[in-house]
């Protein structure tokens, strides 16, 4: 508490040291963005400092002893603290709220699009809470699984005691409360209305909300690029003995793909940002067409990294879904190795697709042939690995508990994702489709049914190891067809409203779309309330719900072999890993031996499937 | 004591073989200045340069090799 | 031996097998990760203006800078290599030596930047990269200089050895990243546009 509080005020007076010397040295008014773009650097290296970085960092470069925190308990979460299972709660807790708080934001969207004209927004108004919607999701979606399961888990899954850099951990979560303050704070400089995409020559020349987007995504990026090169570092070098490669558990295979994506790619949104910033700000003219300048250059350094993104939200839902579909149907994951070269596939092809999003901005006519064709690729890895996820279930002795629950309707939503993908794809198809309903209908399907019912699976699957604690199941199942059937109602119509002329981004539309319109809006209430459910379980399963005991899922990971929560340093000896971990059905088959701890289990035979379909070493 | 001049004669080994690379770059660098200076249109010209420059800034001074040896210990 | 380790036995054992990986790696992705924000910048270069350049480019304060940084680099070498060999002396000098010409490359960069800014001010499009590109290579050479204050005042501390410099290594490693970044800026902005 104290750290928090210290960190506030530090993050206050560097702000307002950073804007008062700027604004001494060259005058104007303090409200400009110059004196902003000092003031928040200057703050947010304050509040760094003030959050314990100070403390258990910094004073080291000088000579001095670090000084550990010495808070225990549930003051831990609040302050800056370096072992990985904190820092996957604090993003846990923190992307559940943000992700509730650009809910809300969809809901007022909905709201005004139930009926044709302006309602309770005007255009501008609209487009603000448009683009704080997306840039909340976008940032929930980057960040929620890879900052919140690939903390928490990872070190674990690979028999590791904590993560390679464990202050560099607490200072890439500690990186993100400035952003959130930042992007909330948009609307006392007059908001940001260019979407999440903010594409210049509009973000150029818009209110000064827009800067302080531009700083808050910046520093969002740079927190994932270190937390990227924190789990590659960790996967590299901290494996258990035994945990060879051809062994990693396929979330850590997905989390380690994601996180070279992040790693490397998400220099170029911070690049696209930093040039927009230095037109506002510093009189550059990079996408001043006038002045010799090109608006598509923004489009393709942001797409350079904005696209394979996309691979950076779903590729550790990938993981989180197939780590649960092989666990509960109790079956070896179907094709582990093709699976695991089409995670890395996925990777490098991300970053030669890029331009598929800009079929109509004018570009040059003959990249438009390569990039459909690289987009279409980038089908085939993903088919692979949802072909595993379907042929893994396929005769698996079905658990049918809410994790599964959700893992199945993530099967079902990516496929629809997916299948609309491919008209977006095709050139000739996205011509009439771009910047339609069916885009948003599109990428909702994939990111929102992609990612965060894979966010959900993980939540309600690693629930029990988390927090010690089952959640009640019967509430759970309720939340999943609720959540499902919502989802179902409130997108499905929106593919119809796309290719019936309804446009993205926009207030107001023909009246005879009113009917699917609001039809979609009522469901998205609907969607929207089950989320309070979702709240409630969470928040009586920590409190009151039955014990879980060590694995309650009868898992052979890692993870699952240790108390419930993890013991700090997480194994009380080192582990020794001499299987392949997903062998269900194998008679005697184990994953790991412990020194020092109580042996395995062995998975009940009667709880085992078939085994078919394994593909190891 | 041996052990002392040891210790030395290898770190002027070592420094030596940085002078040399440090030597061949600015003779890159001169060359290169005198190709860029003399050539029409030399962007092409200049890439192997870019790429000998590179190379021996990544082997010699930042020891690439090591990153042949990072698995932890472990296969 | 295991069955009566402690956790913290066991973490600091681990600790010591993996850390300096670790730590080599952890930099050399970071490094790989600037890679693609110079990239991003000198691309950008290229897509808006082609090898243009303009008539007024200082070319002998170019390549008066860039040797700068290859003595800065040379020096810097030296500094890790004597303090792998614990010759601390030599050490504290070259660490010195570097920073004092990583001030001097700034300072020959505020004079270009003096000269650029009436020739080709920031709101053409050349002049657009030229401050974008040095801007950013010279906000890394502050770092690095910064960095190296810190590792010189550990040094005078006695905190290293031959077989405990990480930070010296990294830190020059670092240093020598930026001279690298500048092998590939340095014909972007002054030579690919021909005589």
């Amino acid at each position: 508490m104290r750290q928090l509080l210290r960190a506030v005020i530090f993050g206050i007076l560097g702000y307002l040291v950073g804007a008062l010397l700027t604004w001494l040295v060259r005058g104007g008014s303090l409200s400009d963005e110059v004196c902003v773009v000092f003031g928040y650097v200057v703050g947010l290296i304050g509040w760094l400092f003030g959050i314990g970085m100070g403390d258990t960092w910094i004073r080291e470069w000088f000579g001095l002893p670090a000084r550990e925190s010495e808070v225990s308990g549930w003051k831990r979460y609040l302050g800056f603290s370096t072992d990985h299972k904190v820092i996957g709660v604090q993003y846990l807790a923190t992307f559940i709220v943000v992700m509730l708080l650009g809910g809300i934001a969809a809901l007022i969207l909905r709201f005004e699009l139930a009926q044709a004209g302006e309602g309770i927004l005007n255009a501008d108004r609209y487009n603000q809470v448009m683009s704080m919607h997306g840039i909340l999701m976008v940032a929930v979606a980057v960040a929620a699984i890879l900052g919140s399961f690939g903390n928490y888990l990872v070190p674990i899954m690979i028999g590791a005691d904590d993560m390679a850099f464990p202050r560099l951990n607490a200072v890439t979560f500690w990186l993100i409360p400035p952003v959130a303050i930042g992007l909330l704070a948009a609307p006392t400089l007059g908001s940001f209305d260019s979407g999440w995409t903010a594409y210049p020559p509009l973000s150029v020349v818009n209110n000064g909300g827009q800067i302080l987007f531009v700083l808050a995504v910046t520093t969002f990026g740079l927190s994932s690029i270190l937390g990227g090169l924190n789990v590659i570092t960790t996967v590299v070098t901290m494996r258990a003995p035994g945990m060879t490669w051809g062994r990693l558990p396929i979330f850590v295979w997905a989390a380690f793909a994601a996180s070279m994506i992040s790693l490397l790619t998400t220099q170029f949104f911070a690049a696209s940002l930093v040039l927009i910033a230095m037109d506002r700000v510093a009189g550059t003219v990079f996408f001043n067409g006038a002045a010799g300048g090109d608006p598509l250059l923004y489009q393709h350094l942001f797409w350079f990294y904005s696209h394979p993104a996309v691979y950076v939200m779903v590729l550790p839902g990938f993981g989180v879904v197939l780590e649960t579909i092989t666990h509960m149907s109790r079956k070896p994951l179907f094709a582990y190795k093709a699976v695991v070269v089409s995670l890395l596939t996925i990777a490098g092809l991300s970053v030669i697709v890029w331009a598929h999003h800009m079929f109509t901005s004018g570009m040059a006519e003959y990249l438009h042939g390569p990039f459909m064709f690289a987009t279409e690729m980038i089908s085939v890895p993903t088919g692979v690995i949802f072909l595993s996820a379907v042929a893994t279930l396929w005769r698996g002795k079905l658990w049918m508990k809410t994790p599964l629950f959700f893992a199945m309707t993530w099967v079902f939503q990516f496929l629809m994702g997916g299948v609309t993908g491919i008209f977006l794809a095709d050139v000739v198809t996205d011509v009439s489709l771009h910047d339609s309903y069916f885009v948003v209908a599109h990428f909702h399907y994939t990111i929102m049914g992609g990612m965060i019912f894979a966010f959900l699976t993980g939540i309600f699957f690693w629930f029990p190891k988390i927090t010690g604690r089952m959640i009640n199941d019967r509430l759970g199942i309720i939340f999943a067809l609720w959540l499902t059937i919502g989802f179902q109602l409130t997108f499905l119509p929106q593919f119809w409203l796309g290719t019936n002329g309804m446009n993205r981004r926009i207030a107001d539309y023909p009246e005879q779309l009113e009917g699917a319109n609001l039809f979609s809006t009522v469901a998205a209430f609907c969607l929207g309330a089950s989320f309070l459910l979702l709240v409630y379980i969470l928040l009586t399963g920590a409190r009151r719900g039955p014990k879980a005991g060590n694995n309650p899922w009868n898992a052979s990971t890692l993870e699952w072999h240790v108390s419930s929560p993890p013991p700090e340093h997480n194994f009380s000896g080192q582990p020794t890993v001499v299987g392949h971990p997903y062998r269900y059905g194998t008679a005697g088959s184990r994953h790991a031996e412990f020194a020092g701890m109580t042996a395995v289990e062995q998975i009940p035979p009667e709880q085992t499937g078939t085994g078919e379909g394994g593909d190891y070493e | 004591m041996s052990d002392k001049s040891k210790g030395s004669t290898e770190l002027a080994a070592v420094i030596q073989r940085g002078w040399f690379t440090a030597g061949a770059l600015a003779v890159l660098t001169l060359i290169e200045y005198f190709v860029a200076t003399s050539v029409d249109r030399p962007t092409l010209w200049l890439l192997p340069f870019i790429v000998a420059k590179g190379g021996l800034i990544l082997e010699v001074f930042m020891h690439s090799s090591d990153l042949t040896t990072l698995d932890g210990g472990n296969a | 031996m295991a069955m009566t380790a402690t956790p913290e036995a066991v973490h600091s054992r681990a600790e010591a097998t993996y850390r300096p990986a670790a730590n080599r790696l952890g930099l050399w992705l970071f490094l790989a990760s600037e890679t693609f924000l110079f990239s991003a910048f000198i691309s950008s270069r290229f897509v808006v203006s082609g090898t243009d350049q303009p008539e007024h480019l200082n070319q002998g304060l170019a390549l008066l800078l860039t040797l700068l940084l290859l003595w800065s680099s040379i020096s810097a070498f030296r500094a890790e290599a004597a303090m792998a060999h614990d010759n601390r002396r030599l050490f504290q000098r070259e660490i010195l030596t570097t920073i004092v010409l990583g001030v001097l490359f700034l300072v020959g960069v505020g004079v270009e930047f003096n000269e650029a800014l009436a020739d080709f001010p920031a709101n053409t499009i050349y002049g657009s990269s030229f401050f974008m590109l040095i801007g950013l290579h010279a906000f890394h050479v502050l770092t690095g200089i910064l960095a190296l204050g810190v590792v010189w005042n550990l040094g005078r501390l006695g905190h290293y050895g031959s077989d405990n410099h990480w930070p010296v290594e990294g830190v020059v490693k670092y240093w020598h990243f930026v001279d690298l970044m500048w092998v590939a800026i340095y014909p972007t902005l002054y030579l690919f546009g021909g005589s």
